[in-house]
């Protein structure tokens, strides 16, 4: 269920409900696998899109790819505010993956994955973040991050090289 | 590790929020939508609010506007009606009893404040809306309705400087209205840029001047608002655009201790001058 406007209540109940998990689970991972400060940072984005809802404009942009520019933006903001701490996430991945339907295998992998994916540069971190567990398209990664379609695709490849890089090492 | 399995188990990993916090979140939501200007959609027992104002004999005539207001819409059936009417839908003039009702009823002038900034968002949203249409009158009456509610702002604004002067509000507590002013008025010039290229575009030469006119005066009047606080307090009004909503391709940056840099962007997908990973720079979009 999409919508492309944010006018009144229903509206914002509508986008809620559509994407508060994708939104939540970016601000997990990005926020240092916290739940409490990934949903206080998710609720705080919600309000803070209705807040700034005059400056959607859907000629320019779908509500969706807004939504995650008022995130990412968000995030960087509280980088710079030290409101979060920029650090290395390890125990943290430890203990936010622990997941009842998967095997401990699974779980062990899954986090050497993640704590690979932490080694990266910011920005490749966030393009496979978005690419493979938000599913987002190359397209819709590059309105969000304001590069070319064909940019963003190269960047994407060369990130997912580093990510196995790491890991492989 | 091959790719293909690395992105497989990246895709598997898909944490979610507990449903007590999307319960919880969604009643917050509400609670700052009705804060904001929904009245009309409100869960407040309109009975509750009428026996309170019958508390007040001052609230009387407050009374009978709600009491008829409440009846019109009870007899059309549209008090809870989802979507915000327009000037010149007919369900218009409740929500103005509606907005005027809750105006009366904001009684901290800091409130009031910001009241009145959110219902000049409105204002300016239906202006949009109107504008994409081909009514010129109505577009006329809406942009009036906009100079009207810049001076209710204009007052609101002048009343809340003199409590601080009479130390009935702190300066640190308007701050906080003033840098949402800030935020709020560079949101609505975009919206009113674009309601006069629609104007232009459609031909509407007499209501894109009235239009000019009213936006020049908007913004002259909301920056001396903000320069005179600036002025009087020595506090400092944020008009950072990464705060705003405007942020027209205005690059930041982000030191992290493992990378270079991530920019942020227009939120509507505008982003001039950035950096690629070589270091040349991209063109605008």
């Amino acid at each position: 269920m999409s919508i492309n406007k944010l006018e009144n209540r229903k509206d914002l109940e509508a986008l809620f409900k559509w994407l508060n998990e994708p939104i939540y689970r970016y601000v997990y991972i990005r926020c240092g696998y916290n739940r409490e400060l990934a949903e206080d940072i998710t609720q705080d984005i919600f309000i803070k899109a209705w807040q700034k809802r005059l400056s959607f404009n859907p000629k320019k942009s779908t509500l969706k790819n807004w939504l995650y520019t008022i995130t990412r933006n968000h995030i960087i903001d509280l980088y710079r505010k030290k409101k979060v701490d920029v650090k290395s996430f390890d125990e943290e991945i430890e203990s936010g993956i622990k997941d009842e339907s998967m095997s401990i295998d699974d779980e062990l992998l899954l986090t050497d994955i993640l704590k690979s994916l932490d080694k990266l540069k910011d920005r490749d971190k966030e393009l496979l973040i978005l690419r493979y567990i938000q599913d987002l398209d190359i397209e819709e990664i590059s309105k969000i991050v304001g590069k070319s379609y064909n940019t963003t695709k190269v960047m994407i490849h060369r990130a997912i090289k580093k990510l196995k890089y790491i890991i492989n090492k | 590790m091959e790719e293909k399995e690395i992105i497989e188990n990246l895709n598997r990993f898909k944490p979610s929020p507990s449903k007590k916090w999307q319960e919880d979140t969604l009643d917050k939501l509400n609670s700052t939508v009705t804060e904001s200007l929904d009245i009309r959609n409100s869960n407040t027992n309109l009975s509750n609010l009428l026996n309170s104002l019958m508390m007040k004999t001052k609230f009387k005539a407050i009374v009978t506007i709600a009491t008829i207001a409440t009846t019109l819409a009870i007899a059309t059936g549209a008090v809870y009606a989802s979507d915000p009417a327009k000037p010149g839908d007919f369900l218009y003039p409740v929500d103005k009893v509606a907005e005027q009702i809750r105006r009366t009823l904001t009684l901290d002038a800091l409130n009031r404040a910001e009241f009145e900034m959110d219902v000049m968002d409105e204002r300016v949203l239906e202006l949009r809306n109107l504008s994409e249409g081909s009514n010129a009158n109505q577009i006329s009456n809406s942009i009036s309705e906009v100079e009207a509610q810049k001076e209710r702002l204009r007052v609101m604004l002048e009343e809340m400087t003199q409590l601080r002067a009479r130390n009935k509000v702190q300066a640190e507590e308007q701050l906080q209205v003033m840098n949402k002013l800030a935020s709020k008025i560079q949101s609505q010039e975009q919206v009113m840029n674009q309601v006069q290229t629609n104007l232009d575009e459609s031909g509407d030469a007499s209501n894109s001047g009235e239009l000019d006119q009213v936006q020049n005066q908007y913004s002259e009047e909301m920056q001396n608002q903000i320069k005179n606080f600036e002025d009087n307090t020595g506090l400092k009004v944020n008009t950072n655009t990464q705060e705003s909503e405007q942020n027209q391709g205005e690059d930041t940056q982000i030191q992290n201790q493992n990378q270079n840099q991530v920019s942020t962007g227009d939120e509507n997908g505008g982003v001039q001058g950035v950096q690629n990973q070589n270091g040349s720079s991209g063109s605008n979009r």
